[in-house]
């Protein structure tokens, strides 16, 4: 039997579990550790001997992750009985551990989440260390699940009704102080003293037999009246649906087990649980947020290249070239992480300006309580400011982050290939320009990339990585590398017009304004949008983005995929009236008061209507479909040409950077839920669009084959 | 036991809490505890000597609140050091409950010739300025209870009181209020008191400021729910206006008014406290009431006078269905929707109206009674002495 489990026995008959899976950086629930899990507890339940027991983790500041991510894409594809079976196992050594006959006590040094935090609720009492990196919580519903082995109900019945349904239907765990606040752990002490204070915790439940009582405590249910309950759901429901627009349907199911099981004996409060687990078990949403999760997972292990033989080189210290909005962000992202930046501009005001810029972003974020006045003075210790370019001569990397002017960028590339060091590499923060081309103008066209960022940099977490014909392997694992370590994710992309998201976008986008020229209003592209999932619709995107970049980028992506582009007649007429930058017109004005709606601008609709060639009312599928079939058509393109390696990089391309709705799962996975041949019918009806309409040939292929662009989960649950 | 009575109650002017329009914008709001307390003395021609204690209500106890007001208004107002003082917080009927304090120290034969009423200035210190709860009250109560409007739309849906019911009874109120500010009914109740007006100009103020003479039911349908923004009913339109003003009222036995030579208006005839749900803290009046009519052996149809506080249109709708009590009686000068609800100073400135109104109208029996947020109910009875 391999040591999973631990089991020591300490002075004063005090039993001393650990847990620590063998081979593996962190522990996990699994089938396997829960057996020997199981195969314990019941030696223990015959140690009447034993005064008490503590459990620990024998991973440094890591408790328990949770379940085992393979049990859980199970989830994805099994019964709602299935379902049921597949929990009971932790259910049963669940309540095994609730009556041991003595009293137990969780020592929890790390993160305690999901599975891992049921099993400490299951305990007599938790203590946390109080390192930063101790956090307890159940995420289930970020992926799409509940707690279903007790989660729901034991939590409530520990700290109170309100602030399990917080942490519940969130998903946001607690740090250490946090927890002792709540009444979730004991205290919160530091990890040294986590064993000592174990012990004297197992001294104070048996000197009083409070343990005993405790227990029956939370057997019972919570006891709140009618008004208690109607009140706390109904503003519960209120703020989830809100926060979900109604299209996640976990929080709403979490919320509804509690409701049913609170107030019952705790083993009745648990069959609500199982019960409410066998709404979202199978589902397609809950298929979806799993993937997400598996192929985010897989991006942080991606080394964006697949010769494993190549090593990222060690980056100490990066330049910027640029003090606006993206090379600061950029800038500040590198400081914030530790890495020594340097930024350049032209000009004092600028640097001022860049500076500025920088601080504002640790500001908000200590004002909301994510970083603190040291993480300031550490931001500003990193980042170094210069009017003069030498500044990059001991730079690792160096991001270009200036105007989209290709003469001036290849103007700049010169200028900082004079100083910077001769094995350092460049990259473009370019949204629009080709990769290959402005390699041309660099000494080692082998060490240039382009790193594009997205808007604004210190809260979106994707990176493109574009790799020009000549951009070495060496250098792309280097710049995945780089922006792991900041804390975004990275998809490497191969050189083409508007890259990956920005590719992908601009039929959408593209569709939307010849929607508007066929008489459906903006609003109503918008709704079909948002009610799609999107965060916003394609037009007050466009306000969003700005007129001048939306033409701009619009021009180069259309020039490069003339087949399928339509210039916008509305656009340009705009861009000339108004012109670009602050005065720019846009197509809703700002909302009069805060929480209005934002109303059609009617200089905008003017030009719209002058632009417009009648037109059928269009009904909300329709529109629908107009603008995300284009989507999914070039999405099909970008996978076909090898833009990207692998579906699940269009699907969370789109999902980082664009917002993709995360319950379709991405644009390719929702396209697999609607199925080829249904794809290519639905096409067929606006085959008199032309060739933006036009399926490709490998949704073709997909539809005769009665294929799909990911594999289709086994129907496994054994 | 001594009985109670009261001499007089006298109010400032309720004002918006308006940092760049409320008349009290420059003025503190312990100079405006002194003014109103100073002016109470004068009016009564009471030997300031004679006077032991003030109670003074107040929520928000800090900066300018701070310090146990009710005795840094009292030195402010000039009373003798001899003249103790002490701050009250009952939230919303802080004021009532130091009226009623008052009235039971009298009864006890401890300190007897008292002032009692209250202030809040919630533009200077705004209600829920740092407060943060206890993550172990929220284990039976959902922590939006600390939030007023929701409990207001939680009542709106248990006792089914829609939107319209609501926005009509705020119009009342508005109405009420101007009639009474314009027609003199309040002259006698109102100090002038100094404030700037809205366009800057520092005068003696002897209106309330918070009532809208033009207001009507499609301008008060128009606006949006204020707490739950789908479906919601409540709106700032059909709630009380945040405020700032004073109130005080002079209490002393019947023995000690005969002895200082001054005629009392009213006796207190019952006093009650009473909890509900934090959930519906709203509905606090049903149990406080029935309590002090117990304790009175009244019945609630010999009160003529009602003074219900307006802490939100669909609290009082529903207090009023729960005790049967026809709306003819209560608030008829206006409410708190219309003239605004300044916490500490609120319960204080019900009984001042109160005691006007049944003076005027030669009413008998008076009631005044207000919610309290996180679940409670204040109610005291009045007697006329005329």
């Amino acid at each position: 039997m391999s040591e999973t489990f631990r089991l020591e026995e300490l002075d004063g008959k005090i039993a001393l579990v650990t847990f620590d899976l063998p081979d593996k950086k962190v522990n996990t629930l699994g089938q396997s550790s829960l057996r020997e899990l199981a195969g314990l507890v019941a030696k223990l339940a015959q140690r009447t001997d034993l005064r008490g027991l503590l459990f620990q983790s024998g991973k440094p500041g890591q408790f328990v992750a949770g379940a085992d991510l393979n049990d859980l894409a199970m989830l994805a594809v099994i019964t709602p009985e299935q379902a049921t079976g597949a929990l009971a196992a932790g259910h049963q050594i669940y309540n095994q551990i609730s009556n041991l006959p003595f009293p137990t006590v969780a020592l929890i040094d790390g993160n305690c989440l999901g599975g891992g935090t049921e099993l400490v609720l299951s305990m007599d009492d938790r203590i946390a260390s109080d390192a930063s990196h101790t956090a307890i919580g159940l995420p289930e519903t970020k992926v799409g699940l509940i707690p279903g082995w007790g989660g729901t109900q034991r939590l409530p019945r520990l700290i109170g009704l309100n602030p399990a349904i917080e942490m519940i239907t969130s998903g946001e765990p607690a740090n250490a102080q946090k927890a002792a606040a709540l009444g979730l752990v004991f205290d919160a002490v530091p990890a040294d003293r986590l064993v000592e204070e174990g012990r004297r915790r197992i001294e104070s439940l048996q000197k009083t037999g409070e343990w005993k009582d405790r227990r029956e405590q939370l057997r019972k249910g919570l006891g709140l009246d009618q008004d208690q309950m109607m009140f706390a759901f109904a503003v519960a429901e209120g703020f989830v649906k809100q926060k979900t627009k109604g299209q996640y349907p976990a929080p709403l199911v979490a919320l509804k087990a509690i409701r049913e099981g609170c107030n019952l004996p705790l083993d009745e409060g648990l069959k609500a649980e199982q019960k409410a687990v066998g709404e979202l078990v199978g589902s397609p949403i809950l298929g979806n947020l799993i993937a997400i999760f598996f192929m985010k997972n897989r991006l942080t292990r991606d080394p964006g290249v697949s010769d494993p033989s190549i090593q990222p080189r060690q980056i100490h210290s990066i330049g910027v070239l640029g003090t606006g909005l993206m090379g600061a962000g950029i800038a500040t992202a590198h400081a914030r992480s530790g890495i020594r930046t340097a930024m350049v501009d032209i000009d004092d005001d600028r640097l001022k300006d860049g500076l500025q810029r920088a601080s504002d972003v640790v500001m908000s974020r200590i004002r909301i309580g994510r970083a603190t006045p040291e993480d300031m003075a550490k931001m500003l210790a990193m980042l170094n400011t210069s009017t003069n370019p030498s500044v990059f001569a001991d730079a690792d990397l160096i991001v270009e982050a200036i105007t989209e002017n290709e003469d001036a960028k290849k103007e700049a590339f010169r200028k900082i290939a004079q100083v910077m060091k001769p094995e350092a590499i460049l990259a473009s923060n370019t949204s629009t320009i080709s990769i290959t081309r402005l390699a041309e103008s660099t000494p080692h066209p082998d060490r240039f990339v382009g790193m594009h960022f997205f808007n604004p940099v210190d809260r979106m977490e994707l990176v493109e990585v574009i790799r020009g014909e000549k951009t070495s392997d060496e250098t792309v694992a280097t710049v995945v590398a780089l922006a792991k370590k900041i804390r975004k994710t990275p998809i490497v992309v191969r050189d083409c017009a508007g890259f990956l998201v920005n590719r992908v976008l601009f039929p959408y986008m593209n569709e939307a304004q010849v929607l508007l020229r066929e008489g459906v209003s903006m609003e109503a592209i918008d709704r079909a949008s948002t009610r799609f999932g999107m965060p916003m619709g394609p037009i007050t995107l466009t306000d969003l983005v700005g007129l001048a970049t939306t033409v701009y980028a619009g021009k180069v992506v259309g020039a490069a995929y003339p087949d399928r582009s339509v210039e916008s007649p509305i656009l340009l007429e705009m861009l000339q009236t108004s012109g670009g930058g602050k005065s720019a017109m846009r197509f809703y004005n700002a909302p009069k008061a805060k929480g209005s709606r934002p109303e059609p601008n009617p200089a905008a609709l003017e030009i719209i209507q002058k632009h417009q060639a009648g037109g059928q009312p269009m009904d909300e599928p329709e529109i629908t479909d107009r603008l995300f079939l284009p989507m999914l058509l070039e999405a099909t393109r970008v996978l076909e040409e090898g833009i990207v390696r692998e579906p699940g990089d269009v699907d969370m391309g789109l999902i980082l950077g664009i917002g993709f709705p995360p319950f379709r799962g991405g644009i390719l996975r929702w396209a697999d839920t609607v199925g080829a041949q249904n794809l290519v019918d639905k096409l067929s009806k606006y085959a008199h669009l032309g060739k933006r309409f036009e399926p490709t040939e490998s949704l073709r292929k997909l539809a005769r084959d009665g294929g799909s662009f990911y594999p289709r989960p086994k129907q496994d649950a054994s | 036991m001594s009985q109670a009575v009261i001499i007089d109650a006298i109010r400032t002017p309720i004002a918006r809490a308006s940092s760049d329009k409320g008349y009290y914008r420059h003025i503190r709001a312990d100079d405006l505890s002194a003014h109103v307390i100073r002016s109470l003395v004068e009016r009564t021609g009471v030997d300031r000597n004679a006077i032991e204690d003030v109670r003074w209500g107040c929520v928000q106890q800090q900066g300018e609140q701070g310090f146990d007001i009710g005795r840094i208004a009292a030195m402010i107002a000039g009373l003798p050091k001899e003249t103790a003082g002490v701050t009250i917080n009952r939230n919303c009927a802080s004021s009532l409950s130091a009226i009623n304090e008052a009235a039971m120290s009298i009864a006890a034969g401890c300190e007897d010739v008292q002032i009692a009423g209250g202030v809040e200035h919630m533009d200077h210190i705004p209600m829920s300025k740092d407060y943060s709860p206890s993550p172990s009250l929220f284990r039976r109560h959902s922590e939006a209870v600390m939030n007023m409007g929701l409990t207001a739309e939680y009542l709106a849906m248990k006792y089914r009181i829609p939107r319209g019911k609501q926005d009509e009874f705020a119009l009342r109120s508005h109405q009420l209020a101007a009639e009474a500010n314009d027609g003199g009914a309040y002259t006698r109740e109102i100090v002038p008191t100094w404030g700037h007006d809205e366009a800057g100009h520092k005068d003696l103020q002897t209106k309330d400021q918070g009532f809208r003479r033009d207001t009507s039911l499609e301008a008060l349908g128009s606006l949006a729910p204020a707490f739950q923004p789908e479906g919601g009913s409540v709106t700032a339109g059909n709630s009380s206006q945040v405020s700032v003003g004073s109130a005080a009222v002079l209490l002393m036995s019947e023995e000690r008014a005969k002895e200082l030579g001054l005629r009392p208006l009213a006796k207190v005839r019952a006093m009650a406290v009473a909890g509900v749900n934090p959930e519906e803290m709203g509905i606090g009046p049903v149990p406080a009431v029935h309590k002090a009519l117990k304790r009175s052996g009244l019945s609630l149809d010999q009160i003529e006078c009602i003074e219900i506080n307006e802490a939100f249109a669909v609290q009082v709708l529903s207090v009023l269905k729960l005790l049967g009590i026809d709306e003819k009686r209560v608030n008829t000068r206006g409410g708190a929707i219309a003239i605004g609800h300044p916490l500490g100073a609120t319960g204080a400135r019900l009984v001042t109206t109160l005691l006007h109104r049944m003076l005027d109208q030669g009413a008998r029996l008076g009631l005044a009674t207000l919610c309290v947020g996180q679940g409670q109910g204040v109610a005291t009875i009045l007697e006329s002495c005329a």
